[in-house]
């Protein structure tokens, strides 16, 4: 485990999963927030995926 | 995923999420200050912690670690202000050398999603990973 001085002597970010967060896997935390984005998605015209499956 | 930045008042906890959205492979990255007290979520904290570069550079490296899991899907995000909106298109400003290329990167104006292009003013923004 890092620590905060260690981390933030660092330019660029270390990212990793941290696996206590399992227990947020099923929780949606901000849930207004993905309304905002369910709503939008009714109407937006996505660009072309270009990764289709 | 959480982080804890430390900035001039202190270490503060952050927490991004990617929630599945009605879309299916299109994630909304939602993000904000957790308060370690009473574990309570703030999408609209203005934390003012002189950190917000370290911030934006390190959802950005977040997103880099969902893609890698996720490569095909496309992740959306929005502030929950027009300011906080605006502060994540300087993010992408500032990273955008380094992001195009790994990246497509669209901004959103209404229903539409044109090619991102630095100083234009956008409802949100969209990436897919390039590869």
């Amino acid at each position: 485990m890092k620590t905060i001085e260690e981390i933030n002597k660092r330019k660029v970010p270390i990212v990793t999963i941290d696996k206590s967060l399992e227990k947020y896997r099923d929780k949606i935390m901000f849930p207004e927030k993905l309304e905002k984005a369910n709503k939008m998605l009714k109407t937006a015209k996505l660009p072309p995926n270009k990764h289709p499956s | 995923m959480n982080l804890s930045v430390k900035g001039k008042k202190g270490a503060v906890r952050k927490l991004i999420e990617f929630q599945t959205t009605s879309e299916p492979e299109f994630y909304n990255l939602a993000f904000g200050d957790k308060d370690l007290l009473t574990g309570d979520l703030n999408d609209l904290a203005v934390t003012n912690n002189g950190d917000t570069e370290k911030v934006l550079a390190t959802v950005i490296a977040a997103l880099y670690v969902f893609f890698d899991n996720y490569p095909t899907s496309y992740v959306y995000a929005t502030g929950s202000t027009k300011a906080r909106t605006r502060l994540y298109r300087m993010g992408l400003t500032k990273f955008f050398q380094e992001m195009q290329n790994d990246f497509y990167l669209y901004g959103q104006v209404g229903d539409d999603f044109p090619i991102f292009e630095i100083g234009k003013d956008y409802d949100g923004f969209l990436a897919q990973r390039k590869f």
